[in-house]
């Protein structure tokens, strides 16, 4: 897949949003057609791996391990920085939301509306910078850039990393999302508790 | 039905019939290819559908700055430690 392929679908997307269709609200018997395109999407990345016959070895787990202690250890930093940035403690939570952005916006929606909505688009944003960035990438930086996606890298930006890392890059980063999800409503809880008065 | 437990199943069963029926690799990926062109699609309309690029100012602004900044952090910790245990290199 072309770079310039994933922006121009992407602008053609935000156009279709701006006229105000979303996309991703349309459904059937309560799924969305987002639902069904992603498992649609996991469903075929499963046979991808089921093919090649791959088995998830000890070189797996320990990048895994690494990239999801990076993809937290960064956005503490990068919260705490925001903090000082900002001048609001929330930046913590909303940067441990590591893309998942339904579940942080929600969660941070409860303390502060405001937040609440930049929790959703910062998370949103995250979730695009690794759909439009990962084909540029190039190397060993194939594997470091799975942090970016955060939560995501189970779902919706795993077919970009399989299309342009291929299917060990994308069993890292399946085991990364996967475990990072399992996580996030840990540490954002845990950030929440601490910055409250 | 828990949303991980979702996936994990559906990426399971396409494990697993992957296994036992041969599909060719060229159909798979591009199969893959179209509804990733799909997905982006959508989560474009999503965005744009959600006011973010409306909003503008402040917030725009201010989520800019965490996604971008948590972002650059994750990939320079991430790149360090993968040096630091000997994970990195030129593999693709």
């Amino acid at each position: 897949m072309k770079y310039w392929q994933v922006i121009a679908v992407f602008l053609l997307g935000t156009c279709v949003g701006l006229l105000g269709i979303d996309l991703s609200s349309i459904g059937l018997k309560g799924y969305t057609l987002l639902d069904f395109v992603l498992m649609a999407l996991i469903f075929l990345i499963g046979l991808d791996l089921g093919r090649m016959r791959l088995k998830i070895g000890h070189r797996h787990l320990r990048v895994s391990v690494v990239l999801i202690a990076s993809t937290f250890i960064g956005s503490l930093i990068g919260g705490l920085l925001c903090y000082l940035l900002l001048k609001s403690p929330y930046a913590i939570p909303v940067a441990l939301g590591s893309g998942w952005y339904s579940y942080t916006a929600a969660r941070v929606f409860k303390i502060s509306v405001r937040w609440g909505a930049i929790a959703l688009i910062a998370n949103m944003l995250r979730e695009l910078l690794c759909m439009l960035l990962y084909p540029l990438t190039k190397g060993g930086l194939r594997e470091a850039f799975i942090s970016v996606g955060g939560a995501t890298t189970m779902d919706t930006t795993l077919p970009i990393i399989r299309l342009h890392a291929g299917e060990e890059t994308s069993l890292i980063a399946f085991i990364h999302g996967f475990i990072v999800t399992l996580l996030v409503p840990v540490l954002v809880e845990a950030a929440i508790e601490l910055i409250s008065p | 039905m828990n949303y991980s437990v979702l996936i994990l199943m559906t990426l399971l069963l396409g494990y697993l019939l992957g296994r036992v029926v041969k599909v060719e690799k060229k159909i798979i990926e591009r199969s893959i290819m179209v509804t990733t062109l799909l997905l982006i699609l959508i989560i474009g309309s999503k965005f744009s559908a959600s006011g973010a690029i409306a909003e503008g100012g402040a917030i725009l602004r201010d989520s800019i700055i965490i996604s971008f900044i948590a972002s650059s952090f994750s990939v320079i910790v991430a790149i360090l430690l993968l040096r630091i245990f000997g994970l990195g290199g030129d593999r693709t």
